[in-house]
């Protein structure tokens, strides 16, 4: 086996209140997910909002305990792990931010935030330290007058390429990238998604990627996972995915995407409604409120993720039927 | 087809302490009913200045140097501030780029909808609920009755991006300025929302302008497109023309910078640098500092619109 990190039923309820003396209920955010990435494996997980993405990451990282379900890193249990091995499964994995503005602390200097990490892992200090830094700075297209400078000083797509430079420090194996490009200019989301795919190859990074825009997973991504209310749906390798999905909501999301050719030979699926809220999800298939293919086991039976065809699993009862 | 707006030499310049900043450079373009035109450009290329300008909402530091904005006929410049608040939520309307943070949160979104047709069109509160319930109807709420009375905190982002505009069409505008209507939202939410607009476009004869830098929703959605940078328009055609035949180094940067149809796992085309200080004047094109075609001229002398096609035109010495 070469996964690098897996998932296993994950699930990550929220108690949350309705209303002033409404009883607590719980927010379903990740509600049995399985996932696994590959060393030097790109996996892209895409999604609208509220669909639980963010929560897997935070839960990968180990920030907060899973309700229920294991994550194990190196096929070893994160609850299982003694204080060494904790902390360097810390160090293992990285975490690269959505908002290049409220990510950094524009009370300390570049220098300083990118050498964090060396002093909280006792990695380094004084002129070893200052040296490391400089070449993690050149590493991510800066250079050394941005050394001294306070992130207010720089635009958000170096803002974003300061951030990558700190998760670099400590040598990781896995970073968490949720949505990194998504505040970025054009030409500068371009820059940015080049360096990364340059660090990959590097040094062999496998990435768990996060992002709502299909275009950029489909150039980043190995694998591809689409999450829909707190479940993924649909799984598999990148072109499996995107070019022969088996889940209507990866149909509907590949369709909603404004493209520059208008080579469209299909009718846009426009989805009615919004997202149905995870507090209070619908019984039977998630999807079923604003599926266009919805018939009445739907509404009753989940759909459980289920291998369709080779490493290219989907939940929907009636995969085949739709789209082969 | 009739013009609808002209904008002519539009300059919006900003006294800020380190000096005076020219956020809007001579804009010039125009507007038919029931057409779309894109405005597409990097953050602080002064899209957003440019509409707010149309709006009379420049704010404090910023002043309006020189230009003429003809709506219908009439130089808006040159109303006084009572003139243009009767035009303004009425004739002009506009879709703020946030739906979080545009709408108030202390009222409820029947009482932020019913304040234009009360004002504007001095409908009693129950004549402007009943409109109002329709609005919201019409914008793909449903339950609208129950909904009137909720508050924007009770509403998920693609709601209230729908109350937003169920707002700014409320007195069947003849201009609507929509800034980034959809940046907030999913993709899904994304398609409903250009859907609903482009029907309102068509059934209201209504002119849209679309500040946006999703090029996707470029392409399918507008007429023509200006592309701003640095203050400028550097190129003014008709969407497909503009795409198909870029003029533009900037433009065709941009283009091909997209991941969309590049190779997966290849690296993608970047136009190296960042856009240049809008304090720091420079002779010369704005561009040229990140252009891959510069040479001495560029450096010196700021180039002017040339037609290339009709209709197309592009601010590049290395046109002809």
């Amino acid at each position: 086996m070469n996964d690098l990190i897996t998932a296993t039923s994950l699930v990550k309820h929220f108690p949350v209140k309705t209303g002033r003396f409404g009883k607590p209920q719980l927010l379903k955010a990740v509600d049995g997910v399985d996932l696994r990435v590959g060393k030097g494996e790109t996996l892209g997980v895409a999604g609208e909002s509220g669909c639980g993405k963010s929560t897997v990451a935070r839960l990968l990282m180990g920030l907060m305990p899973p309700t229920s379900g294991t994550i194990a890193y190196e096929g070893k249990s994160l609850n299982l792990m003694d204080r060494d091995e904790r902390l360097r499964f810390r160090k293992s994995v990285q975490m690269i931010f959505q908002d290049p503005f409220s990510s950094l602390n524009p009370r300390m200097r570049v220098g300083d935030i990118v050498g964090e990490p060396f002093t909280v892992h006792g990695l380094a200090a004084g002129a070893r330290k200052r040296e490391l830094v400089l070449g993690l700075l050149a590493k991510v297209g800066l250079s050394e007058e941005h050394f001294y400078r306070y992130p207010h000083e720089f635009s958000g797509g170096q803002r974003q390429r300061i951030g990558i430079a700190r998760a670099l420090a400590v040598s990781p194996k896995l970073l968490i990238a949720d949505e990194p490009v998504s505040a970025l200019d054009i030409s500068i989301q371009a820059q940015i998604i080049n360096l990364l795919m340059e660090l990959k190859r590097e040094h062999g990074l496998s990435f768990f990627f996060i992002t709502h825009d299909l275009s950029v997973i489909r150039h980043l991504s190995d694998r591809i996972a689409i999450m829909y209310l707190g479940k993924v749906v649909e799984t598999g390798t990148r072109d499996e995915v995107l070019d022969r999905f088996l889940h209507p909501y990866t149909q509907a999301l590949l369709s909603a995407v404004p493209r520059i050719a208008p080579d469209r030979t299909t009718a846009r699926i426009v989805l009615q409604g919004d997202l149905p809220s995870p507090v209070d999800p619908p019984a039977g298939c998630p999807f079923h409120t604003r599926c266009p293919y919805v018939e009445d086991i739907c509404r009753t039976d989940p759909p459980p993720l289920e291998e369709k065809e080779a490493a290219h699993l989907a939940a929907c009862h009636f995969s085949t039927k739709l789209f082969r | 087809m009739s013009t609808l707006l002209q904008v002519k030499n539009l300059t919006v310049t900003f006294r800020v302490p380190r000096g005076t900043l020219c956020a809007v450079d001579s804009v010039s373009f125009s507007l038919d009913r029931e057409e779309t035109l894109a405005i597409v450009g990097e953050s602080g290329c002064g899209k957003s200045v440019t509409a707010y300008s149309i709006m009379g909402l420049i704010p404090s530091p910023g002043k309006i140097a020189a230009g003429e904005i003809v709506f219908a006929g009439r130089d808006l410049l040159k109303l006084d501030g009572e003139e243009m608040r009767k035009i303004r939520g009425d004739r002009i309307a506009m879709i703020f780029q946030e739906p979080m943070t545009s709408l108030n949160p202390v009222l409820s979104i029947g009482n932020q909808i019913m304040e234009g047709l009360r004002l504007h069109r001095g409908l009693s509160r129950r004549e402007a609920r009943e409109v109002g319930i329709g609005l919201l109807e019409q914008v793909g709420i449903g339950s609208a009755k129950g909904r009137f009375d909720e508050y924007p905190h009770q509403m998920s982002g693609g709601m209230r991006q729908r109350v937003m505009i169920a707002m700014s069409i409320a007195c069947n505008p003849e201009l609507l300025i929509a800034d980034e209507p959809t940046t907030a939202l999913d993709v899904t939410i994304q398609a409903q929302i250009l859907e609903l607009m482009d029907r309102l476009k068509s059934k209201n004869r209504m002119g849209l302008i679309l500040i946006t830098h999703d090029l996707g929703i470029v392409a399918e959605r507008s007429h023509r497109t200006a592309v701003m940078y640095a203050g400028k328009i550097v190129e003014y055609g008709p969407t497909r023309e503009l795409f198909h035949n870029p003029g533009h180094p900037y433009t065709e940067g941009l283009l091909r910078s997209l991941p969309q149809d590049a190779r997966p796992g290849q690296p993608l085309h970047t136009i190296p640098g960042s856009v240049p200080d809008l304090l720091v004047r420079q002779p010369g094109c704005g561009f040229c500092n990140r252009c891959p075609a510069k040479d001495w001229q560029c450096e010196t002398a700021e180039p002017e619109m040339k037609e290339i096609d009709s209709g197309h035109f592009v601010r590049c010495w290395k046109v002809r």
